[in-house]
């Protein structure tokens, strides 16, 4: 069992904080840096299919908004660090980070850009031309392409699984009045989140970077979509990429159900299974980036989905994903003898080793605290993964893990069978 | 607002930074980060890639990997030892030098710290780890083979070096040269380099003031001091040549200051990001955003003589060749200050935020100590190097690109079916 005393709980709330703003910091004396998150209620669901691509216009605006004469992404910069947006089916996500010195700077310029956007025509068509880059991309990314057609599925009481940036044709039909619109109804401070780690100099409040934003909350759009309008649970798509991807969700448990530490041990176990089955073997551990497969769970969207993956630059996709479901499918059948002291040990760890920048800190903190619990994610994670039981594994496996709903991103030239 | 007051993160007890010698030789470097939950343990080693007479490339690639793979009689092996606790393993070797690192939870710390330095301090390779380290080490040669910045930087490398370890690629070129490499040449390269008091052991994140009481010490064979940097001879040779490879790239080189010429170095690694930077540097501009070409470079901070390396990988690469040498002969004149200022900030964060996890500040702690400058680490407590960097001004780094940056070394890299040729 893990020796939880040795885990270092380290977020505090700080009495700082508008009233109205929920607010964490995770403050680390080691640290040379400092990063904020600031999650704002405009994400994907806050938009209309006929607003496919503002969030993320608006957000983009944002970065782009001259600061003190020069754009918000160019001004960070100069001063030593680097802003970005996220756009995500339940919440549009900012990060800024810099060095320490140059925190309280960076930390004024977001604030000003955030309270003062320049929805001017120029602004505007200068994020659409980089928006229209961004869509570009991931059109030659099979995983996105993949999750992008999943999430259209999957969210069914909103248009959160729309593409995250639109397409090109709604982005073109935006007027400075529509973004205006946007900001003005979802860009609230009310439902704000911030987390902030690092070396945060003192004086310096990071929840004060959305107190420009005017109070209040935002809501949701909500839309009745129908299931797909078929029994089969696969999509298909050719994009220009140069082998096969099999990518496959599932619908999970969120944070606060008690299947919670069930299906991360579930999601670690077929990361790890699917790489046994298929991927290159080597002594080291391959970085994210060089690896042809994965699991992941999403436990921070509404509601929680895992994905898994694999590249069929490896071989054939499909028998590499049939292993890791049998395997699955066993487990969902008979019950593990002893404990599980092993496979918690190594979710715990790759939980812990894939969560140690300030921005992956300070994201998992702003989580756990949006859903009201405390910011002590870390605890709270090993705490889920510690409670579960073999019969917890068993039943999680056979509830959410029969399914899936599969997506098959093909080169142009190859046929399906 | 959050109900709960959640514990704050206590105080470091004590400096942050520590570093001395281990009991029998080698020296550690410890930085504290009382706000981790995960311990980097890295051993970094000076030892020359090809072995010590030049004749066996890829011996410490092995070597390293077929420790970390041998499982002692009835037990676990160190590689999977780390795994085993979802902790992160890492190889890496480059001429002059080679580590082995582990990222683990903070509690598996201590077992890790024993494990390794017992494989590593008494080295005892077995077939099996020998021959899964060999299919390793082969997989990297394959896939080496792929890589345009690899290929790049070893071409340039084996043309600017004439002799030393510098001079031959620390993997070798095809997976059927590492089949060349015996057991016994393993053996006797590991019993050699991977002494105690040839080490660097750099630990950074969650770690106690007891950890280092779990060093395994052994006593060794041969030498019992750390060995001197291996350093490797510039060829006096201009270099502008054409090597064929699976995908086109352009490859430019310039040797520079070792790593003791502080501030030169500094002006060293500021210019590679000013101008290699993938997103933000001089080249990225330069190249169209519809183009295939990417883009990478550094100033390796090596003992003497470093060398700045930039890399253009894709099909449209070569072509860039003269707005590349545009780019940089554009530095031998001063920056104006306002330009200046904001990339020195720029490439302060990027260095900083290479540092921020606790396996990147072992990483860079480990790197400048075994290449013998150990307080120059950015991330050292001195903050030297941020002090440095923070007094760079227009003309002094435009003085240092003049010297340096004048005479580049090129290779281009070609799919045509070309035979090889330098010119």
């Amino acid at each position: 069992m893990k020796k939880l005393a040795a885990l270092t709980a380290c977020v505090m709330l700080l009495a700082a904080a508008p009233a109205d703003v929920t607010y964490v910091q995770q403050p680390d004396a080691s640290a040379d840096l400092a990063g904020v998150q600031v999650l704002l209620q405009a994400g994907l669901d806050r938009q209309t299919s006929r607003q496919n691509g503002l969030a993320s216009l608006v957000a983009e605006t944002i970065l782009r908004t001259p600061v003190q004469g020069t754009p918000l992404e160019d001004a960070v910069k100069a001063a030593g660090g680097s802003v970005s947006f996220s756009s995500e089916p339940r919440r549009m996500r900012f990060y800024v980070e810099s060095s320490s010195q140059a925190f309280p700077a960076v930390l004024q310029l977001l604030h000003d850009a955030l309270a003062h956007p320049d929805f001017t025509p120029a602004t505007l068509a200068d994020a659409r031309t980089h928006l229209n880059d961004l869509i570009a991309r991931d059109q030659t990314s099979a995983l996105r392409v993949g999750i992008d057609m999943l999430n259209r599925a999957f969210y069914q009481n909103s248009d959160a699984g729309l593409p995250r940036y639109g397409l090109s044709e709604t982005l073109a039909g935006f007027a400075s009045t529509d973004a205006r619109a946007f900001y003005n109804e979802h860009y609230r401070r009310g439902d704000a989140v911030v987390s902030a780690a690092g070396a945060i100099p003192a004086g310096t409040p990071p929840a004060s970077v959305v107190d420009g934003l005017p109070a209040g909350t935002s809501a949701a759009v909500a839309i009745k979509q129908g299931p797909l309008p078929s029994t089969s649970r696969q999509i298909i798509a050719r994009r220009d990429v140069p082998v096969p991807w099999l990518v496959a969700q599932y619908r999970a448990p969120d944070m606060s159900s008690r299947d919670f530490g069930a299906m991360l041990i579930l999601t670690e176990f077929m990361q790890r299974t699917l790489s046994e089955v298929s991927d290159v073997p080597g002594i080291a551990t391959r970085p994210a980036a060089q690896r042809g497969v994965g699991a992941f769970y999403n436990f921070d969207s509404s509601p929680a989905n895992v994905i898994l993956y694999v590249d069929g630059g490896l071989g054939d996709p499909s028998r590499a994903f049939s292993t890791a479901l049998g395997v699955v499918g066993v487990l969902g059948q008979a019950r593990l003898g002893g404990d599980l002291a092993e496979l918690k040990n190594f979710a715990i760890g790759r939980l812990l080793e894939d969560s140690q920048t300030l921005e992956d800190r300070s994201f998992l903190a702003a989580v756990y605290a949006s859903h009201h619990l405390t910011g002590d994610y870390r605890t709270e994670l090993v705490k889920a993964i510690n409670a579960t039981k073999p019969a917890d594994l068993q039943r999680v496996a056979s509830r959410y893990l029969s399914t899936p709903t599969i997506a098959l991103v093909l080169p142009r030239s190859q046929q399906t069978q | 607002m959050i109900a709960a007051i959640v514990l704050a993160a206590a105080a470091a007890a004590g400096p942050l930074q520590s570093s001395g010698t281990l009991p029998l030789g080698g020296q550690y470097i410890v930085h504290k980060d009382p706000s981790a939950a995960t311990t980097a343990i890295d051993l970094w080693y000076r030892v020359p890639s090809s072995g010590y007479a030049a004749a066996t490339p890829g011996v410490a690639r092995v070597a390293i990997a077929a420790l970390a793979a041998s499982a002692p009689q009835n037990g676990t092996s160190f590689a999977d030892l780390v795994k085993r606790d979802g902790g992160t393993l890492s190889i890496n070797v480059y001429p002059d030098i080679a580590m082995i690192g582990a990222s683990v939870p903070s509690w598996e710390a201590p077992a890790v710290l024993r494990a390794m330095t017992t494989a590593f301090f008494s080295p005892a390779i077995t077939d099996a780890g020998f021959h899964a380290a060999l299919r390793d080490t082969a997989i990297a040669a394959a896939e080496q083979q792929y890589s345009a910045d690899a290929t790049l930087q070893n071409a340039l490398f084996a043309r600017i070096f004439s002799g030393g370890p510098a001079h031959y690629a620390a993997v070798p070129a095809t997976a059927a040269d590492v089949t060349k490499i015996t057991l016994d040449a393993v053996r006797s390269f590991a019993a050699r380099g991977f002494r105690q008091q040839n080490a660097v052991l750099s630990i950074a994140g969650s770690a106690d003031d007891k950890l280092l009481a779990g060093v395994r010490t052994s006593a060794g064979s041969q030498g019992n001091s750390q060995d001197a940097p291996l350093d490797s001879t510039l060829s006096n040779t201009p270099v502008d040549a054409i090597v064929n490879g699976p995908v086109a790239g352009l490859g430019i080189a310039f040797p520079g200051p070792p790593i003791a010429d502080e501030k030169a170095a500094t002006a060293m690694d500021f210019l590679a990001d000013y101008l290699f930077d993938p997103q933000y540097g001089a080249i990225n501009a330069i190249v169209s955003k519809k183009s295939d070409v990417s883009i990478g470079g550094q100033f390796i901070t090596l003992h003497d003589p470093g060398v700045l390396v930039g890399t253009l990988s894709g099909s449209g690469a070569p072509a860039l060749r003269p707005k590349v040498l545009e780019a940089v002969a554009a530095l031998t004149k001063p920056m104006d200050a306002k330009s200046f200022e904001a990339a020195r900030n720029a490439f302060l964060y990027r260095i900083l935020s290479e540092s921020q996890t606790p396996a990147g500040r072992a990483d860079n702690a480990g790197w400048y100590a075994v290449e013998g400058n150990a307080q120059y680490a950015p991330g050292d407590e001195s903050k030297r190097y941020v002090e440095i960097a923070r007094s760079l001004d227009p003309s002094y780094v435009a003085s240092i690109a003049a010297k340096y940056l004048q005479h580049p070394a090129i290779v281009q890299l070609l799919t045509a079916p070309k035979s090889g040729s330098a010119t």
